[in-house]
């Protein structure tokens, strides 16, 4: 027989099986050294396990623990953020293997697998890593049933991952329940970001950065509309970060300004409580109201995209100044968050304040001479705004070309775009336009986002990088800021049709974005199964993922507001009811025995009267037996009233017992004479 | 005027000296119909109670003494063949007696011990194919030496279940060994004993015990104790239904005897070591303690409301 403190062989197997499987499924986030360690690592312990090696001594763990903490210098120059922790706590489970010998420390070991197998959630949460984490709790739970389990005890090796089989599904109600109800509440801390390469608009643009995107098929994110049917493509414009600032080569943001208007910031969309957010009265807003959803993929960055003139009650969402949503926390998972828009808007129509008109007419000094000299001469030819504007487009639109493989443009990359090279991307004619503008004293900038979309079978949106734009907003008096696309001028159907049928037949198709079923979104079939899996992952992120920002969960509609202690509070509450149900039921024998007749209470009446009185009945004391123990002591002597007691007993008995009713009367008499 | 219970303790009590609880309940068991265990060292007077009781109730009485070369024959009895009627004849062993003692049961083979089974249970036996009823009443009263003697065969639980009730005698207090020393020898006693009832008036007493009435709230004790045995952990296995139903007819006689036409929990209580202390076990750390404890724990462990 083994001992009680020694760990199981079975376990042993599963407990390895389990971290193996964690580790692989971490090896994204793990240095490459930190995994072959861990093979290592296994190794020994299987050689151990089959009794050909020993535990290695004393120096070899040391020596194993600083070459780990010498390799996490290296590799990270830190130890803090969520990679190094990951690294840290999976090396720490895996070299602990090396010094297990006791049934506690693999009980130890197995929860910390649980805590590691759920940190794989925290860098993706598609359905394939949800999956992959259930397998991994599933082999952890093996591996603690065979911890469990009697090393004599019968059934094959396989018998704890049925029984950790059977718990799993077994606990799959309760995990419904907790889903449903439990509010998805802020973490008590931030998950420090991840130090992940993103795709995406950057918030800067320099020439090249918009037609490097152009050839990336990720999806960049999903929007449904609430009502299902979106607005056409020409109005699909997803304003993200706005670019004011320009050094000569590169258009970068303006730094958050507070200013005596406001801040630059508005959280909560609900503004009118707020005191002081005077540009937010500037916003003039009209026709009908709609909403839409948008699920975005983690970028990193705290910006998010939206149509003109949004406006979200979300709380970590905020309007800024710039008329576009920020959030206040890096994207690092996706992100759900809903926006209503007005199909007419017009903002900052009455004047243009002093500060901010002189940042949008900033350009720098000595560079692009001769762009600066032919706006000057041709702003002094038109009249209006409308017509100097006109005017550019129409030179755009009849000597320029529009491609995704633009030349290698020099210092002055505006002159060099306007009258050299005359090919280009968006961001080569936004750039140029906001340029021209600035230059004829026309207040302009230039904003960064997506253009257009992909329609899902299934009614919703699908914005990919290839829809990464860039064009212009120019500030006309009486009319505010007014989107104005270059690019819409030199190559229409890139707008109306959209980035990827406008591109595929004529020049590369895409070619970055990993492996991706959309570089063969030509043929049919493939196309169809792309379709089918962005929509399960679709369905998924909406009502697994944001189910908690799509409505509000059970428990927030039976409580309101909810806070870490009323959810505690709660739990507490449920368990003491969980316990005294399971109380409740295990004493349900002895409280069925309690029931009593009348008869049997004023009995029991009786007998604690005699007992208050220093004649108690003993436990299984019959009422004859009492009564002669009684009559023995001279209860009667003693007690007034004795007699009374001692002719109730004998009643009781001839009523309990003899089945003589009709002494019923006589007994309760006699029992409440006796005091 | 006593009542004739009482009337054959005092008979039995005269022969076998200071004992008249044991007599009464083995009156108790014999009205109840059932029979009889006495366990105890040798020298007791097990037999002498036999002896008595047959004697001042008037029965039929035969003695196997068991041995470890006693045949199922030996007490069924055997079929001859008759050279003058040129037939076999059936000679009837001593089961044929209103009451059988059978004098150290758990020194004979187990295959004896079952021949026993069916006729206390049945009270009829099946020899050769042919079924035979036994006389009426039939009692049997077996005594035994305590297990661990020597040369014994323990009786199987199944046996024992058999037996309505299992005594023990125990030593006799001072006086009463006093006056048996100074009196004269029982043996000479028992043989001017007299009948102190008729058949009859025997089997219309057995008749009565079935008479006598349990009331609901008597059967609710019973069942609690019942159900108590078989759900505490301290008993290895709990009353059975016969076990129940024993305790139950044994109530009834115990209050007969008193001269009650109903049962009172103290009836239970009184006869309860004799019939629970053969069919109850404890279990783990309960398993070395001789059932009249266990049977103390259990009615301890109830109240009777």
């Amino acid at each position: 027989m083994t001992p009680q403190w020694q760990m199981p062989r079975s376990g042993l197997v599963w407990l390895l099986c389990a971290q193996a499987a964690i580790a692989v499924g971490l090896s994204a986030a793990l240095p490459v050294w930190i995994l072959l360690l861990l093979t290592v690592n296994f190794l020994w312990r299987l050689q151990v396990h089959r009794g050909l090696w020993r535990y290695p001594g004393r120096w070899a763990k040391v020596f194993l623990l600083l070459a780990t903490m010498a390799g996490m210098v290296v590799s990270f120059q830190r130890f803090t953020g969520l990679e190094p922790l990951t690294t840290l706590l999976v090396s720490a489970a895996g070299f602990k293997l090396l010094e297990m010998h006791h049934r506690r420390d693999g009980i130890k070991l197995v929860f910390v697998c649980y805590f590691t197998a759920v940190l794989q959630l925290l860098y993706e949460q598609t359905i394939a890593v949800a999956v992959y984490t259930l397998f991994c709790v599933l082999l952890v739970t093996a591996a603690l049933t065979g911890i469990y389990q009697r090393a004599e005890g019968r059934g094959s090796s396989w018998s704890p991952l049925q029984r950790s089989g059977a718990m799993l599904l077994q606990s799959l109600p309760l995990m419904l329940v907790l889903f449903l109800v439990l509010p998805r509440l802020p973490a008590f801390w931030g998950v420090p970001g991840q130090q992940q390469a993103s795709t995406g608009v950057s918030g800067e643009m320099s020439p090249g950065d918009f037609s490097r995107l152009g050839k990336n098929g990720d999806l960049a994110f999903r929007v449904a509309f609430d009502d299902g049917t979106p607005p056409p493509a020409q109005l699909l414009y997803w304003r993200g970060p706005i670019l004011t600032h320009f050094d000569g080569r590169r258009w970068s943001q303006m730094d958050p300004v507070n200013f005596r208007d406001g801040a630059h910031v508005i959280w909560g969309g609900n503004t009118s409580t707020q005191r002081g957010q005077h540009w937010q009265e500037r916003i003039e807003k009209s026709g009908q109201r709609r909403g839409y959803t948008l699920i975005m993929e983690p970028t990193q960055r705290p910006w998010l995209f939206a149509l003109p003139a949004p406006e979200s009650t979300d709380l970590d969402v905020g309007l800024t100044r710039e008329m576009r949503l920020v959030s206040e926390q890096p994207i690092s998972t996706k992100k759900h968050y809903s926006v209503s828009w007005w199909p007419q808007y017009r903002y900052f129509a009455d004047t243009l304040v002093p500060w901010q008109r002189r940042k949008v007419l900033e350009i720098p000094v000595g560079y692009n001479p001769k762009t600066r000299q032919r706006a000057r001469q041709w702003r002094t030819e038109t009249v209006t705004e409308e017509a100097y504007i006109q005017r550019v487009l129409q030179w755009f639109n009849q000597d320029f070309s529009y491609t995704l493989e633009p030349p290698l443009l020099g210092t002055h990359s505006v002159d060099e775009f306007l009258w050299q090279s005359q090919r280009g991307f968006c961001e080569h004619f936004a750039s140029s336009f906001v340029f021209l503008m600035r230059a004829g004293g026309v207040p302009a900038r230039v904003v960064t986002g997506y253009q257009g979309a992909e329609r899902h079978p299934d009614g919703y949106l699908l914005v990919h990088q290839y829809n990464a734009h860039a064009w212009a907003e120019v500030w006309m008096p009486a009319k505010g800021w007014v989107r104005v696309d270059p690019t819409a001028a030199v190559a229409p159907e890139r707008i109306e049709q959209g980035a990827e049928s406008f591109f595929s037949n004529s020049q590369s198709a895409l070619t970055e974005g990993g492996f991706s079923l959309s570089r063969f979104r030509h043929i049919d079939l493939l196309n169809q199964l792309r379709l089918q899996l962005d929509a399960l992952d679709y369905y998924w992120s909406t009502w697994v993922l944001g189910y908690q920002s799509q409505q509000k969960s059970l428990l927030q509609r039976w409580l309101g507001e909810v806070s870490w202690r009323s959810i505690g509070l709660l739990l507490l509450a449920t368990g003491a009811l969980v316990i005294g149900a399971v109380l409740l039921w295990l004493l349900r024998g002895s409280l069925q025995a309690r029931r009593r007749t009348p008869l049997q209470r004023l009995f029991e009446s009786l007998c604690s009267k005699l007992a208050k009185a220093g004649w108690p009945r003993h436990h299984g004391e019959g009422p004859r037996a009492y009564r002669q123990r009684l009559q023995a002591e001279r209860l009667t002597e003693k007690v007034a009233n004795g007699n009374n007691a001692l002719m109730a007993l004998t009643l009781y008995e001839q009523v309990c017992y003899g089945e003589q009713p009709q002494y019923t009367e006589a007994f309760y008499r006699e029992a409440k004479r006796f005091r | 005027m006593k009542p004739v219970t009482d009337k054959i303790v005092d008979a039995v009590g005269q022969v076998l000296m200071g004992k008249e609880p044991q007599i009464r309940l083995a009156l108790a068991c014999l009205l109840a119909r059932g029979h009889l265990l006495i366990e105890d060292l040798p020298g007791m007077g097990k037999t002498t109670l036999a002896h008595t009781l047959a004697a001042v109730l008037g029965l039929d009485f035969s003695r196997v003494q068991f041995t470890s070369d006693l045949l199922p024959a030996d007490i069924l009895g055997v079929s001859v063949y008759n050279r003058d009627s040129e037939q076999f004849r059936f000679h009837p062993g001593p089961v044929f007696n209103q009451l059988l003692l059978a004098d150290e049961i758990n020194r004979t083979t187990p295959k004896t011990q079952s021949a026993l089974l069916e006729a206390m249970a049945e009270q009829q036996v099946t020899i050769e194919g042919e079924t035979r009823e036994l006389p009426t009443p039939f009692f049997v009263i077996a005594t035994q030496n305590p297990t661990h003697q020597s040369g014994t065969f323990p009786l199987p639980e199944s046996q024992l279940d058999r037996f309505l009730m299992r005594l023990s005698l125990g030593y006799p207090d001072q006086a009463a060994e006093r006056k048996l020393l100074s009196g004269l020898n029982p043996r000479s006693l028992l043989k001017d004993l007299q009948p102190v009832i008729e058949l009859s008036e025997l089997l219309q007493l057995q008749q009565q015990v079935e008479q006598v009435k349990a009331s609901a709230s008597l059967l609710d004790y019973l069942q609690r104790l019942t159900g108590q045995s078989r759900s505490e952990p301290g008993f290895e296995f709990g009353v059975s239904p016969r076990g129940s139903l024993a305790w139950l007819h044994s109530a009834r006689a115990w209050a007969l005897l008193e001269g009650r036409d109903y049962v009172i929990p103290e009836d239970l209580q009184q006869v309860a070591e004799a019939v629970l202390g053969h069919r109850l076990r404890g279990s783990n750390e309960l398993a070395g303690i001789p059932g009249s404890q266990l049977v103390e724990k259990l009615l301890d462990s109830v109240d009777i409301v």
